[in-house]
């Protein structure tokens, strides 16, 4: 199976500070790799130097190839035609994941038009209205129409996520990264949140790039595991084989962390 | 009485209170601007009548100390005042905008320059700057001045015009919209321009305030338009010297100016207020 994405010796520099260090891995359609690590570890600004969107100030070294092409040092021009096509992006906030000035349904129509004209389709209003419709309708939102005429801060958290990834799927990607997607939601929502990126992961035959600090949700979400510290890969298995037996010992504190904040909870209760 | 429930209408009912009475204010400058374009009470540079006439049917507001009606001229000057404010802002918006973008946009070292250089544009009296570009060019006219008003104002359009882009630029949906493939320039327009109208037209209409008021300035100290086309500055100074025996004569140009200034700063109020949805029936 050829690779989506390839990531060899990717270091991201800050000046001259290392932020991410010699990290690889890759990932290939219908697998799932989830990037873990505190907060600070480098996870959101190796997703971000995927797709060529590193801020200003900040460089890229290594290679990262994305559908067969060279993403590091690749013109904004090429990097466009690949953006939306190969990959999309779920982001951790979805309040400011969507233009707090523009009506969720004109949001979605957006890459859903730039896509009809990469692939050479005519879409009248009508069409475009339909499967604005019909996306939303697939990312589970009550009511698309009414939610399709509202903005964003008239509808809640979990809806907006919803939007958000309503507008990555817009365009097909074959990679969708998410980048904490679920963070800043209550535990129901998450619930629901990860079982429709679930879904729509194996529905579509994606790859999926999860970015969390949360160690119960990527052990539900995602195959294998990259464990990040400092801008290092420290640890990378599959997900049964690091969790039950993890090699180093950021990983075992960051298990230990994690069970230990579980067992408070239940003591609570 | 005093409930959540009933405070919300009591409230929409303000805003809407403050958009009308800007839209009365404004509207009535804008009128009078108009019809003078096709009728006046009198030649406004022709005695009219007896010299510092009082009111009178005749004379609404009586006439200056050459004879001349001071109504006819005040109605000019509304004509003046909008056509100064409309063209300040409109250069300084053009201007500020652009320099404001490229300045968001741009590598550091450019936008450091950018940014000193606006930094001193600002912190020279925007009056000075203007009486600068008026006395610099052969015999001031309403246009040397208009366009003066116009660069004195680029610089804080620009320099809004770049923080509020750069905030706008680091949000989640920018890097979504970048994901998905969209090009600078559609992000500029459908984006970055929608977020940033809100404040930027309040600031317009403030400067549109400025200028009218600036330029009345300009006028006052002989800098403005020359005559027949009198600005209300021009009333006033001319009006100085008989403000004892025909008070009028500067009170009325006064009022004039301070109710187009404070009707613009109501319609930004307004205006931002219906073109905001976050903010709509707050």
């Amino acid at each position: 199976m050829t690779d989506l994405l390839t990531i060899r010796n990717l270091s991201v520099f800050a000046g001259d500070t290392p932020l991410v260090s010699n990290l690889s891995f890759s990932l290939a359609r219908g697998e799932r790799l989830g990037l873990i690590g505190e907060s600070g570890s480098g996870k959101s600004l190796t997703s971000l130097a995927a797709t060529g969107l590193l801020p200003a100030g900040l460089s890229a070294k290594g290679s990262v190839i994305l559908a067969g092409q060279e993403v590091i040092g690749a013109s904004d021009r090429q990097l466009n035609q690949l953006r939306g096509k190969a990959v999309a992006i779920v982001f951790q906030e979805p309040l400011t994941a969507l233009d707090p000035l523009m009506r969720v349904g004109k949001q979605v129509a957006e890459p859903l038009r730039r896509r009809a004209r990469r692939d050479g389709r005519k879409l009248d209003g009508k069409a475009l209205e339909a499967e604005e419709l019909q996306l939303l309708n697939e990312v589970a939102l009550p009511e698309p129409q009414r939610i399709a005429r509202a903005y964003p801060h008239e509808l809640s958290g979990g809806q907006r996520q919803r939007v958000a990834i309503a507008m990555a799927l817009a365009c097909r990607p074959d990679l969708l990264i998410a980048d904490e997607p679920t963070t800043a939601l209550d535990v129901t929502t998450q619930a629901e949140i990860l079982g429709l990126l679930d879904r729509l992961v194996r529905e579509r035959h994606m790859a999926l790039l999860f970015i969390s600090h949360d160690l119960p949700v990527v052990a539900t979400t995602v195959d294998r595991v990259v464990v990040l510290r400092q801008g290092e890969a420290v640890e990378a298995g599959a997900v049964a084989d690091v969790f039950s037996a993890p090699r180093h010992d950021y990983t075992r504190s960051l298990l230990a962390a994690a069970r230990s904040f579980d067992r408070a909870l239940e003591g609570q209760s | 009485m005093s409930t959540a429930v009933d405070t919300a209408p009591r409230h929409r009912r303000r805003h809407s209170l403050t958009l009308w009475a800007s839209l009365v204010l404004v509207g009535l400058h804008v009128a009078v601007g108009l019809l003078t374009l096709v009728w006046l009470p009198y030649d406004p540079i022709a005695m009219a009548g007896m010299r510092l006439e009082g009111p009178g049917p005749l004379h609404w507001l009586g006439t200056d100390r050459l004879g001349r009606d001071l109504a006819t001229q005040l109605m000019i000057g509304s004509r003046i005042a909008l056509l100064v404010g409309i063209g300040a802002v409109t250069i300084g918006a053009a201007i500020g905008v652009t320099l404001g973008l490229l300045a968001a946009f741009a590598s550091k070292w450019l936008d450091d320059a950018l940014a000193a250089t606006l930094d001193i544009l600002i912190a020279f009296p925007t009056l000075l700057i203007a009486m600068l570009v008026v006395a610099a060019s052969d015999t001031a006219s309403l246009w040397s001045a208009v366009v003066a008003l116009g660069v004195a104002l680029s610089a804080i359009v620009a320099r809004l015009t770049r923080i509020l882009a750069k905030r706008v630029l680091v949000m989640d949906y920018i890097t979504a919209a970048r994901t998905s493939g969209s090009s600078w320039p559609k992000i500029v327009a459908i984006h970055i321009l929608p977020n940033i109208w809100p404040t930027l037209s309040v600031n317009f209409a403030l400067q549109f305030g400025l200028a009218v008021i600036a330029e009345a300035s300009l006028s006052y100290l002989g800098l403005g338009a020359p005559p027949p086309n009198a600005s209300w500055g021009r009333i006033l100074q001319e009006a100085q010297g008989t403000v004892y025996t025909a008070p009028l004569g500067a009170i009325a140009p006064g009022l004039a100016l301070v109710s187009l200034a404070i009707g613009v700063n109501l319609l930004a109020d307004g205006l931002r207020d219906a073109i905001d949805p976050t903010r709509r029936g707050r």
